[in-house]
């Protein structure tokens, strides 16, 4: 057991510094300086906008893959097409 | 009593929301985290800062959400159409329909995150490069072709190769 004390101790060191590093302190619910600059940058004039672009993909795959579903409407309306066929 | 009508796509629909869901999920890993050649917004926050860092980590996470809740889409899809007898159990057109999905994230990430909107590039610190043209056309047109094709040689596989309830699994339990 006591062989493994020093690493033990040396990983708690190790935890206390990643712990206090800037990047650890810089997440946006963090209260520092870094963490408000970050909350201002994200949730800024911007967020909508950026929100909007992010999401815009994917209901395009959405659409995309209820498209493969249901079929193109000229195909539904004829009732199927080649990827369903008798057996 | 006739044989059921084959209907393959309930099965390339998950199949393809997979791909696009696990698609999505190669891009952020390698692309954004592990290589970090770019992140969601990074040509508008350029990643030269902690805090610009942090802000595009928050995109990239947003992104990795909606690419998770089509992967859990496509999951629900894959479920429900192992449910439908008629709808061939066929390996190859799951295997074709996840490349075609990863194409057609490519290919629709690409023409508006990289072309239209100009949210980031492939490789950022190039800006809009070969590297944009590459992606669409092997990662995106190349991969929804080859998808195609292998969807298409699964074409002749039946429902009767569908492990429906009371269907006893063939040599080796499988179906």
């Amino acid at each position: 057991m006591t062989r493994t004390r020093p690493a033990a101790i040396l990983g708690g060191v190790l935890l206390v510094l990643l712990a206090a590093a800037l990047s650890a302190r810089a997440c946006p619910v963090c209260d520092t300086g870094t963490g408000r600059a970050v909350r201002a940058g994200v949730f800024g004039a911007d967020f909508g906008r950026n929100l909007l672009v992010t999401a815009l993909p994917f209901p395009i795959f959405l659409g995309i893959t209820a498209l493969l579903y249901y079929g193109p409407p000229s195909v539904r309306r004829r009732g199927g097409d080649d990827t369903e066929r008798k057996t | 009593m006739s044989a059921p009508q084959a209907n393959f796509r309930p099965l390339v629909a998950a199949g393809t929301l997979l791909g696009i869901g696990l698609g999505g999920f190669v891009d952020g890993i390698v692309l954004h985290q592990i290589l970090q050649v770019h992140n969601m917004l990074s040509a508008k926050y350029p990643p030269d800062t902690l805090v610009n860092v942090e802000i595009n980590m928050v995109w990239d996470g947003l992104f990795h959400a909606f690419t998770w809740l089509m992967t859990v889409i496509g999951l629900a899809m894959l479920w429900r159409a192992g449910q439908k007898p008629e709808v061939p159990w066929s390996t190859r057109t799951l295997i074709g329909s996840l490349v075609m999905g990863w194409g057609v994230f490519n290919l629709v990430e690409g023409v508006i995150d990289h072309h239209i909107l100009h949210l980031h590039h492939v490789i950022e610190r190039l800006g809009a490069s070969a590297a944009d043209w590459l992606f669409l056309g092997v990662g995106g047109v190349l991969f929804l072709l080859v998808g195609r094709a292998i969807i298409a040689s699964g074409s002749r596989d039946t429902p009767a190769s569908h492990p429906s309830p009371g269907t006893a699994p063939g040599p080796g339990g499988r179906y």
